[in-house]
């Protein structure tokens, strides 16, 4: 029946001393019993503590209690039956039936009640209630005496009502962890082994009003309570302070203890202060300053640097994280400090407990991040949540892939990467399509097994879903599905690749546990609201809530660990070295999070008129500062904090108050700026042996330096060279991809070359580009869209389908009417579609509408066309004319080897003109294209010259005659949009489709190709044709913008050609690969690699030594030609 | 920092209380340093003292709010070395780190947490990032196109046809999003949009007339018209002078009398026209030989301007004849009602979508 205080400041050895006089009176009273009690966080600790201390090293009559563990301890003495505990989760499905079965007798949170996250701030809000020792009926008594108006009294209301359910619903099924506190309250009296008892309380900051009642009832029934409390020594305990003061929750908490002890007429004992320099400081004069000064007015500032306090100011937080790595190492190599006496706290655990981990596993400090770690998003909920979405949403892929990429289902991952191909590449998107046999497609084989047997997994549940009732149902549902994917092995199997694979060892130990977590939740939601009908819909958010709610905490693998802990929650002792890391502004302190049901105005409303609730954001602020000094006086040799200068994206951060608080106190206390890490060699005593750092090194030098000379001697001497070669060759990648041997490369393309113009067009562009397209056969993801390449083939097969029936009836382009073309061109697109190119845009009403679009382009597209051919004398006869292996386009290469060129030559028009037949070689493009000499010249525009050359050929044998060039042009296929017109707007359009490329010069040539340039009389001075890139100056010759040519610089032109086709064939069947974009223009903006698909493959990186572009010389026609001219003949390569 | 003397404006703007105060200055005059000491002030006000968690200040940035608070800060402890007993500085250091000292961001974000039952927001949101939300904006334009398509709705049909290229659609996607953005922007969004609408309801010339930015063009023109008034008159003053080039006056006379004519004119056409006819019909300077070669060459350059002036004045606001833009404002309506009402659909969907 006595109370007995101990006081101290932090540091000041308040436990030491209570656990010795516990220990003590223990021996001493051998009969008795003794109990202390701790914050659940210090459990572990404190029970190390008191065996070390006990001489016996045996606790027999000292119990170690927290007060759940004490409940429990009474409700079996006085032999209570106790109704199952309903956590956080059951509370919310409980409450949330609450609310749509009251929503209408709620006042103003009535529009609330329908929101999914309500029920989970109800909850809270009762909660708060219970430990408060708020009962409904104090409720309904305060409510008497608010105004009958108003959001605070409509809120409360609401609250009672909700309250009084929820105690109803649970009545006589559950309880929850708030009521049991209740409970142990008003039984402690029965419990006899309470009787007599000395009991110690120590570590609590403060206690809530439940736990003050449990305290009254202690106090009556004990031999003695003794309390520990956190006060300076020069306060005197139980004065009134002011609410900011550092020491203020103490006083409150002696105040309102003080007052419990009276009603139990409990005596009180004189009050042990434990004064002097704290005990845990005695080695260090800084801390003990620090500990002096902290927060307290007025203060003392100290001259003196003090030496066992550092603020470092850092990049970004993850070099926070390696700067406290590298010091734990130091200090522990320095003073031989074991892990466990290390700590690291932060208000930010999200951010840094992750980095603070990397680090440190990388410089093999073992730790434990003190956190509870959410399991949404974690394989099993993936599945879970996809598996419900599947029905949901109609088997959208990727629902389908939610599930799938879960790695829980029977599926591997190679089936289901497969699977995920067909399903991309053809538009699996419905229950319907996935039901049919693949059938499109070189994959269809192997992807079909796949098929059936996901719909084997699937189609069970799909089935047991539209059969459900309610929930209860729903729920069974998906626990068979789980069980027949055997999941819970797949769990356990995943977890030990997991733990072999050391990827993410912290977080491997939980995954059992989400499968039980799991498990209960199913568990509650049969037992709290199975009968409910719901939706799958609904079902499926009622589980993601229940699912986001879980967290898994962790247990501390090892005793030797650094612990990483949030500067509030987490309870540190005995500790040498602690650091804080971002110590910036609204990260540490953790700024408050407001919400809630009720507000803070509502709240102080409420205290004013005798209701405390839990503490405001101001209180919590005063409270935080409190908790801030307890951290920063835990450690005994060693605080470090540091900060980050801005946040991983790169914003800026500022730091916190806290620096400008220290550097009071402490006015020499300098911030250091982060050494640049790099010069560190203290990197070198890494758990990788400072591989890393040695490669850091050789990387940022460009001559060996002889501290890097030194390294290497060493490294050589200590490893072997494979070790160091795999670490030595990342420094000097450069991309040189392994010459293919000839042997290799006939082996992988046979000795006689086949392909595309374009194909080595692209190895004009980058030999590598060609290798892992024509060679390697690496191929882009298909998707099930309509793609410009789709594109593109729809209107070559439209366009060439127009042309042929133009041929079959004999018409001339030129001649149809506008009526007459119209309806052909919209034939012949229609025909195209229904075709198998068109497939991909009957699949949705968008691509179909596309279809429209572009018959509309396609129309304009033909209607200037036709007037192209109506003003010439050329007449559309070949299209879509394939060539393959022609003599004419096979190249010797010598050894036996051969090029053959193959493709196809989308138009050719011919005409007579003088007696002589001449040909025009026309290739359709969607986009704009230019004729370049630059790029005709180095390769890169090959498909005209070819095109010419393999019509040529064809045409001569044809008419066993000779046959001329009258031009090679890209032609486009566009529907172009019209600005500034000046003169009439359709020779403005007709404009906009003029070709471009070369023609033939000859004035009869050019007459025939545009009858407006002239006639067989000759050429029209001055003008300008809209059809071919051409104008004539005043003197009927063509201007210096005409792209013109003679028949002589053509041939020249084939003939460059050849010789680079030549070339490229004996490189490639060389083995040459390399990674060699070209540049395109001298600016840069534009490089083979801008288009290219495998861009990501090579790893080429302009900035990276040993990559480079290679350049090309800007040529015009002239020089282009000069350039040719002066090779001609040549065939050496 | 009790050494600092302030100007008078910044003493007043110390001093004034209870009324809304607009402070505007040049960079680096010293706004914040006022600010920080008029927050001092009313913190350290002995009659009316007020605590720091009831301020709110907002910046822009989080480094701007930090800085705020050092600043703070640091009068406070410069304060408080003076006076360390004072409970009432005691209280504002310790009340400090968690004020309302916040970006307009985070503000917003307290607002919304505290009365979130007000508002038609789950209590459990959270803040979406960035790529989350492209995606999920990404998601409900694709439905949002697909079912549209199939709707075959005339205006949203209009829309597609008008700005989507031949290869695609995405033109679509990216005008809704602009829009959004442009829409977001303002408190109303959907009032705003649906007001934008109006710009292309305009059924006649003298509606055009009317028109917002028809008459911000008007102005602009007579500002223009004006500008070259006073050129003209000061090339004839220079002509009109004792050695001025007399030779050019009857012809700057006459153009300044016509441009002074314009000056008068109030109809936007009537304008254009005149000063299309002006330009065109520019006569030549006389040829003869004047007396003053600098007051000849200054007046010609003043007339060069106006010149120049004028064909900027056409080119720039007469390119299209006003019925002409008239009839593009009316071809455009059906297009411009399809993409806000899609605009709008999607502001709907994307909001559900959020939920």
């Amino acid at each position: 029946m006595s109370l007995q205080w101990i006081t101290g400041s932090s540091g000041a050895g308040k436990s030491y001393v209570a656990y010795r006089q516990v220990i003590e009176e223990a021996l001493a009273r051998p009969e008795e019993r003794f109990f202390v009690l701790v914050p659940e966080q210090f459990s572990l600790q404190t029970q190390k503590t008191i065996v070390g201390l006990h001489p016996r090293k045996g606790i027999l009559n000292i119990d170690l209690l927290t007060f759940a563990r004490l409940g429990y301890r009474v409700f079996d003495a006085v032999g209570m039956a106790e109704d199952p505990v309903l956590d956080d989760t059951g509370k919310v499905l409980v409450l949330r039936r609450i609310l749509s079965e009251q929503q209408e007798n709620l006042t103003v949170l009535s529009s609330s009640a329908g929101k999914s996250g309500f029920a989970s701030e109800v909850k809270s809000m009762i909660s708060e209630f219970s430990q408060y020792n708020v009962s409904p009926q104090i409720l309904s008594e305060l409510l008497e005496e608010l105004s009958q108006t108003g959001t605070l009294s409509g809120k409360l209301r609401d609250l009672l009502l909700l309250y009084g359910e929820f105690q109803k619903a649970l009545s006589g099924k559950y309880t929850t962890t708030e009521w049991m506190m209740q409970e142990l309250a008003d039984r402690i009296e029965e419990a006899s082994f309470l009787r007599g008892a000395t009991v110690l309380l120590d570590g609590y900051t403060g206690f809530t009003p439940q736990q003050l009642v449990v305290l009254r009832k202690l106090f009556a029934v004990c031999r003695k309570v003794i309390i520990t409390v956190t006060l300076d020594p020069n306060e005197t305990p139980g004065e009134k302070s002011e609410e900011h003061t550092l020491f203020h929750l103490s006083q409150e908490t002696i105040r309102l203890v003080r007052e419990q002890a009276i009603l139990a007429g409990c005596e009180e004992e004189e009050i042990q202060t434990i004064g002097g320099t704290p005990y845990r400081f005695r080695e260090s004069e800084d801390l003990a300053t620090l500990e002096k000064n902290l927060y307290r007015y007025p203060w003392v500032p100290s001259e003196e640097t003090p030496e066992d306090i550092a603020l470092i100011s850092c990049k970004n937080p993850l070099t926070e994280a390696y700067v406290v790595a590298e010091k734990i190492r130091a200090y522990a190599r320095e003073f031989g400090w074991k892990y466990n006496e290390f700590a690291v706290v932060t208000g930010d655990l999200g951010t840094y407990g992750r980095l603070l981990s990397g680090a440190f596993r990388q410089m093999g400090i073992p730790c434990f991040v003190d956190q509870n770690e959410e399991v949404f998003g974690s394989p099993l909920p993936e599945f879970l949540m996809g598996a419900l979405r599947i029905v949901s949403e109609r088997f959208k892929p990727q629902y389908v892939f939610q599930m799938l990429r879960s790695g829980l289902t029977a599926l591997t991952r190679e089936e289901v990467d497969l699977l995920e191909n067909y399903v991309r590449a053809h538009g699996v998107r419905s229950l319907a399509a996935w039901s049919r046999p693949f059938a499109y497609g070189e994959d269809a084989q192997v992807c079909e097994p796949i098929r059936v047997k996901w719909m084997e997994i699937i189609s069970p549940f799909v089935a047991e879903v539209k059969e459900a009732q309610n929930a209860a149902d729903l729920t069974r549902a998906l626990y068979q599905l789980m069980e027949s994917q055997e999941a819970f092995q797949t769990l356990a199997e995943t977890k030990e690749g997991w733990e072999e694979e050391a990827l993410r060892p912290e977080t491997s130990t939980s995954f059992e546990r989400i499968y039980a977590a799991v498990l209960h939740l199913f568990d509650q939601i049969i037992a709290l609201m199975g009968e409910e009908a719901l939706s799958v819909h609904d079902y499926a958010k009622v589980l993601e809530e229940g699912l986001r709610a879980i967290s898994v905490g962790q247990i501390p693998g090892s005793a030797n660990q650094v612990m990483i802990g949030d500067l509030k929650r987490t309870r540190l002792k005995d500790i040498r070295a602690l650091f804080v890391v971002g110590v910036n502004d609204g990260v540490t302190p953790a700024p408050g999070s407001s919400g809630g049901i009720l507000t803070d105005r509502e709240k102080e409303k409420l205290k004013d008129l005798g209701l405390t609730l839990a503490p405001t954001r101001k209180e919590e602020s005063y409270q935080d500062i409190f908790y801030l000094y307890m951290n920063l006086t835990k450690p005994e040799r060693k605080l470090v904090m540091t900060l980050a200068r801005s946040d991983a994206s790169g914003k800026l951060l500022r730091p916190s108050g806290v620096i400008a608080k220290l550097q009071q106190i402490f006015t020499k206390l300098p911030l250091l700026q982060d050494e640049d890490r790099n010069d560190d060699p203290s990197a070198l005593l890494r758990e990788d042996d400072g591989l890393s750092y040695l490669v850091r090194v050789l990387r940022e030098e460009e001559e060996p330096s002889a501290f890097s000379e030194e390294l290497m001697r060493y490294y050589a001497a200590h490893f072997s060279e494979e070790e160091l070669e795999d670490w030595i060759a990342g420094i000097y990648f450069s991309g040189d991809t392994k010459k293919l041997t000839p042997e290799e490369a006939i082996q992988l393309y046979g000795e006689h070359l086949q392909g595309s113009v374009t194909k080595l067009q692209d190895y004009a562009g980058c030999p590598f580009a060609y290798y892992a397209g024509a060679g390697l056969l690496l191929k882009e993801r298909r998707d099930y869209e309509a793609s410009p390449v789709d594109l593109g083939n729809l209107l070559h097969e439209a366009m060439c389908r127009f042309g042929r029936a133009c041929l079959s009836r004999g018409i001339s382009w030129g001649s149809l009417s506008d009526e007459e073309r119209d309806s052909l061109a919209e034939q012949c697109l229609q025909e195209a579609v229904s075709g198998e190119s068109g497939e991909v845009f009957l699949q949705d009403h968008r691509s179909e509408y596309l279809i429209k679009r572009l018959s509309h382009t396609f129309l304009r597209t033909m209607e200037v066309l036709c007037r192209q051919v109506a003003e010439s004398d050329f007449e559309p006869l070949r299209f879509e004319l394939p060539f393959d292996r022609i003599p004419e386009l096979t190249y010797d290469l010598g050894e036996g080897k051969k090029l053959s060129l193959r493709g196809k030559i989308d138009r050719i028009d011919l005409a007579e003109v003088d007696g002589k037949t001449y040909l025009k070689v026309l290739d359709y493009k969607t986009g704009a294209q230019k004729y370049d000499w630059t790029r005709m010249y180095y390769g890169l525009q090959m498909q005209l010259p070819v095109y010419l050359k393999g019509a040529l050929s064809g045409e001569s044998r044809l008419s066993r005659g000779e046959v001329h060039p009258a031009g090679i042009f890209y032609s486009r296929i566009q529907d172009p949009y019209l600005s500034d017109v000046k003169g009439d707007p359709k020779d403005a359009f007709y404009g906009k489709f003029q070709v471009d490329g070369l023609a033939n010069e000859t004035p009869r040539v050019l007459a025939a190709l545009d009858h407006n340039l002239g006639d067989a009389e000759g050429l029209n001075p001055g003008v300008k044709s809209l059809q071919i890139p051409v104008s004539l100056k005043k003197d009927g010759t063509p201007d210096v913008h005409s792209k013109v040519i003679s028949e002589i610089g053509l041939k020249k032109v084939l003939d460059r050609t050849d010789h680079n086709l030549k070339r490229m064939g004996k490189e490639i069947l060389d083995g040459v690969n390399e990674i060699a974009p070209m540049q395109f223009d001298a600016s840069g903006k534009s490089d083979a690699c801008s288009y290219c698909s495998y861009r990501d493959v090579c790893g080429f990186d302009a900035r990276l030594g040993g990559f480079g572009y290679r350049k090309m010389k800007k040529l015009e026609k002239e020089e282009a030609l000069q350039r040719m001219a002066a090779e001609g003949g040549e065939e050496d390569v | 920092m009790s050494e600092i003397r302030w100007t008078d404006e910044q003493e007043t703007v110390l001093r004034l209380r209870d009324k809304s105060i607009l402070v505007s200055a040049a960079a680096g005059s010293g706004k914040t340093a006022v600010l920080v000491e008029r927050i001092l002030r009313h913190i350290m006000d002995e009659e009316h003292p007020v605590d720091l968690d009831r301020l709110l200040v907002v910046t822009f940035t989080r480094a701007a709010a930090a800085q705020m608070k050092e600043r703070i800060r640091e009068a406070l402890f410069a304060k408080l070395k003076v006076d360390p007993g004072n409970p009432r500085l005691q209280r504002q250091e310790m009340l400090l780190a968690t004020a309302n000292i916040t970006t307009i961001d985070s503000f917003c974000l307290q607002v919304v947490r505290e009365h979130v039952q007000e508002l038609p927001i789950d209590p459990g949101f959270r803040v979406v990032d960035e790529k989350e939300l492209e995606l999920l904006s990404r998601e409900v334009i694709e439905d949002l196109l697909e079912d549209c398509y199939e709707a075959q709705d005339p205006k949203f049909l209009a829309f597609i046809d008008a700005y989507a290229d031949m290869r695609n659609d995405d033109v679509a996607s990216d005008m809704i999003l602009k829009l959004v953005r442009a829409a977001n922007a303002q408190p109303w969004p959907e009032k705003w949009l649906l007001k934008s609408l109006k710009s292309f309801e305009i059924n006649s010339l003298e509606e055009l007339a009317q028109t917002d930015w028809m008459q911000a063009g008007l102005s602009q023109v007579k500002r223009g018209l004006s500008g070259m008034y006073s050129l003209a008159a000061l090339a004839k003053e220079i002509a009109e002078e004792a050695d001025g080039p007399e030779m050019y006056l009857p012809l700057l006379t006459e153009e300044c009398d016509a441009i002074e004519a314009m000056c008068q004119m109030d109809d936007y056409a009537q304008i254009g026209e005149a000063l299309a006819h002006f330009v065109s019909s520019l006569g030549r300077l006389s040829t003869k030989r004047g007396t003053n070669e600098e007051k000849k060459e200054e007046a010609k350059a003043l007339r060069n301007q106006y010149k120049d002036r004028a064909k900027e004045i056409l080119a720039r606001y007469y390119a299209q004849e006003l019925p002409d833009v008239l009839v593009d404002l009316q071809e455009m309506r059906a297009p411009m009602e399809g993409l806000i009402a899609l605009t709008l659909q999607y502001l709907e969907r994307f909001a559900e979508a959020k939920r």
